[in-house]
């Protein structure tokens, strides 16, 4: 965990934990684990860490964000229209999301806020060999904004983050009520598939 | 009925769906959504105004809503073997969840509390190369660019097809009514004698039952297949 944490320390940029892991000579799944606990410990730290599904960078903590921002200018903003919103909220609860998926559940054609989103540098696009299509995830530039270390430190995370197919869901849905209550998995897993 | 919908932003149709149903304070059922369809359909209109870009997007909800409200009202029509009621409002209550989670997180983006990161040295940007592959020569550039406006034409057509059929609908309801009004009373076949085409001949008939639906005309037909006489009301 040191060498994570130099590492991050000297780059000052997104890193990835594949990365990660060739430099420490670890493997990806140890890099994460090992930034989970150091994400965990930060508690009243200056620094805090962002961590996305694939990548680490190290950060003052949003608590101090009125004194650092005395120090450094910081010219980033959180201004984004509703609808860009409420597209990258749904890929934060659900990524790694393909578009079809993030299209159904908004009922409406997401190209152009997409691609808006990636150039602003809050959505990254990654080709998923296994699916063999485009899925989307958030840039911890946006986590940053937010304040969070994390996805799963987002609100009510754990219920809106299922693996389970949209469609499948719409499908067999018959009973009306909580529409995510109905849909526990059998497993009770909540990691996204790989 | 009136409603109110905030129009400073462009709002998806399930936003839109959502806000008729809250002001009337309905929960989301098959039946409350039924019962907003004739509004959502009358909100098409200002859709189409502001943004006719979206139009299909809107379109696709509109139907789901009519198939739903048909069943409604006509629910011994239904078979079997017929699709099961569209799953809008489970649909709606998925989107909502996220609609009121995307308004918590704009909350937290509005207070400012960022996690800031180091400044990366602007001096490493100062570099700035232009390294094109090799063996590139001006006629590639010319080609690409080339393709790159042959793909914008087709985005740029598409639209403006659908957006035409759905103004010349409307456009034949105003006329026809004003003809209607003059003459107080026409047979179909007067209305269609120039018609060659065989599309304006669909497009006056759905013109006809649109009218008679919002009680501006009344038909009469004495037998099968003869003509339709069309009476202003």
């Amino acid at each position: 965990m040191p060498q994570l944490e130099a590492i991050l320390f000297v780059l000052a940029k997104p890193v990835s934990f594949s990365k990660l892991a060739k430099w420490t000579n670890t493997s990806i799944p140890e890099v994460e684990e090992s930034l989970k606990q150091y994400a965990a410990m930060t508690g009243e730290r200056g620094i805090n860490i962002t961590l996305t599904n694939s990548e680490a960078q190290l950060t003052t903590a949003p608590a101090v964000h009125d004194i650092v921002s005395q120090v450094v200018k910081d010219e980033r903003t959180g201004d984004l229209t509703k609808p860009s919103l409420e597209t990258l909220s749904i890929i934060a609860y659900r990524s790694p999301i393909a578009k079809t998926e993030l299209e159904a559940i908004r009922g409406v054609n997401c190209s152009l806020i997409i691609r808006n989103l990636l150039i602003r540098g809050l959505v990254t696009e990654t080709f998923d060999k296994l699916k063999g299509i485009e899925v989307y995830d958030i840039t911890p530039e946006y986590l940053q904004l937010l304040g969070v270390q994390t996805v799963q430190d987002l609100p009510e995370y754990e219920r809106l983050h299922r693996d389970i197919q949209l469609g499948e869901r719409l499908a067999f849905l018959d009973k009306p009520g909580d529409f995510f209550t109905n849909n526990i998995t059998n497993d009770g897993s909540d990691t996204p598939t790989e | 009925m009136s409603y109110e919908i905030k129009l400073a932003q462009y709002q998806g149709p399930l936003d839109v769906l959502l806000q008729f149903i809250e002001q009337e304070q309905l929960s989301i059922t098959d039946i409350a959504l039924a019962q907003i369809t004739d509004s959502f359909i009358v909100y098409l209109d200002t859709v189409e105004e502001l943004f006719p870009e979206e139009l299909a997007d809107f379109l696709v909800i509109a139907t789901r809503l009519l198939y739903l409200k048909s069943r409604e009202l006509l629910p011994y029509l239904i078979t079997e073997d017929d699709e099961p009621a569209t799953n809008l409002a489970e649909h709606l209550k998925m989107y909502k969840e996220f609609r009121d989670a995307s308004s918590v997180l704009e909350d937290r983006l509005a207070h400012g509390q960022y996690a800031c990161v180091r400044p990366v040295s602007l001096a490493r940007l100062d570099t700035v190369e232009f390294n094109p592959p090799a063996g590139i020569a001006t006629h590639h550039l010319y080609e690409l660019y080339e393709g790159v406006l042959a793909r914008l034409d087709t985005v740029i057509k598409i639209p403006q097809a659908a957006i035409r059929k759905a103004i010349t609908l409307k456009e034949k309801i105003a006329t026809l009514y004003s003809v209607l009004q003059q003459h107080k009373q026409l047979q179909f076949s007067d209305l269609i004698q120039d018609n060659k085409d065989r599309m304006n001949v669909v497009i006056t008939f759905l013109a006809i039952l649109e009218l008679m639906k919002q009680n501006n005309v009344t038909v009469q037909q004495p037998k099968q297949y003869s003509d339709i006489l069309i009476v202003c009301n």
